[in-house]
């Protein structure tokens, strides 16, 4: 779970632009622990990762894609550390849009239908919405497994035990997920 | 193709050369996306041809390129360092 938070700029050279403390004099999200804490009490295992199945489509055009270093839309996550974060009313984890780049990566919005693309452990693509059992219905093929086990409700292993069904229902997807 | 120069061509042959990468990447992990698979044979024809073009046109990118019929025509072409590759 580690989402770079833990680091609260003291020990960085002055010189070096690093995650944007608030007048406080701390990280917006990642102070007083603030990503491990409220994380703890909620059933989750530790040290479990989970990585959304990449989708086909949204594509750069060759050019743009050599210019930012990948052809997937979808992938183009610049390292901004812990900027811009926000802690939204719904918990540390906001689906909005203001959450770019929060602990390192960025919160992009369903613009092409399909799940945030968190690529670390501490953001939620599902928590925002409060609906936490639910969040399973948005995976598009059952098989992302970026919402079930995250929720709030201590019930990860339930959900992943049902992601697992529906990974076998689904023999594409099935086959496709394996290796979650 | 014909209406690009020297630099236009390297360029779009660099374009479609890092696309095919990247969608190489993916397809190592989706080996049977289909759209995946279309857009990978159409990078790979269309930097085919851009490759052709610039060989026939500026001379070969790549050693074995080189048409080494009766002339070794690897060392006409400018290298890296005297500016081949801007």
């Amino acid at each position: 779970m580690d989402c770079n938070c833990s680091n609260n700029g003291s020990s960085y050279p002055e010189n070096l632009s690093y995650p944007q403390m608030t007048s406080q004099g701390r990280n917006p999200i990642c102070g007083n622990n603030a990503c491990y804490d409220e994380l703890n009490g909620t059933g989750l295992p530790l040290a479990m990762a989970y990585v959304p199945w990449q989708q086909w489509g949204n594509l750069f055009d060759p050019g743009r894609a050599l210019q930012v270093g990948t052809i997937f839309a979808d992938l183009d996550m610049p390292f901004l550390g812990c900027k811009n974060t926000n802690k939204s009313q719904t918990g540390i984890f906001p689906r909005s849009t203001a959450n770019n780049g929060s602990c390192g990566c960025q919160n992009n919005s369903n613009s092409c239908g399909r799940q945030d693309n968190n690529s670390c452990g501490c953001q939620n693509s599902g928590a925002g919405n409060n609906s936490y059992a639910g969040q399973n219905t948005r995976n598009s093929c059952g098989c992302q497994n970026n919402g079930g086990s995250m929720n709030r409700s201590g019930m990860g292993y339930n959900n992943n035990f049902r992601m697992q069904q529906r990974r076998n229902n689904n023999s594409e997807c099935g086959r496709r997920c394996s290796g979650v | 193709m014909n209406t690009k120069n020297r630099e236009q061509l390297l360029e779009f042959i660099n374009e479609t050369s890092f696309a095919i990468d990247d969608i190489i990447l993916y397809l190592d992990t989706h080996p049977c996306d289909e759209q995946a698979l279309a857009c990978y044979q159409n990078y790979k024809e269309l930097r085919k041809k851009a490759v052709r073009e610039y060989t026939k046109c500026y001379g070969p990118l790549l050693v074995e390129d080189v048409d080494a019929d009766n002339f070794w025509t690897w060392i006409e072409s400018p290298w890296p360092w005297e500016g081949g590759c801007r």
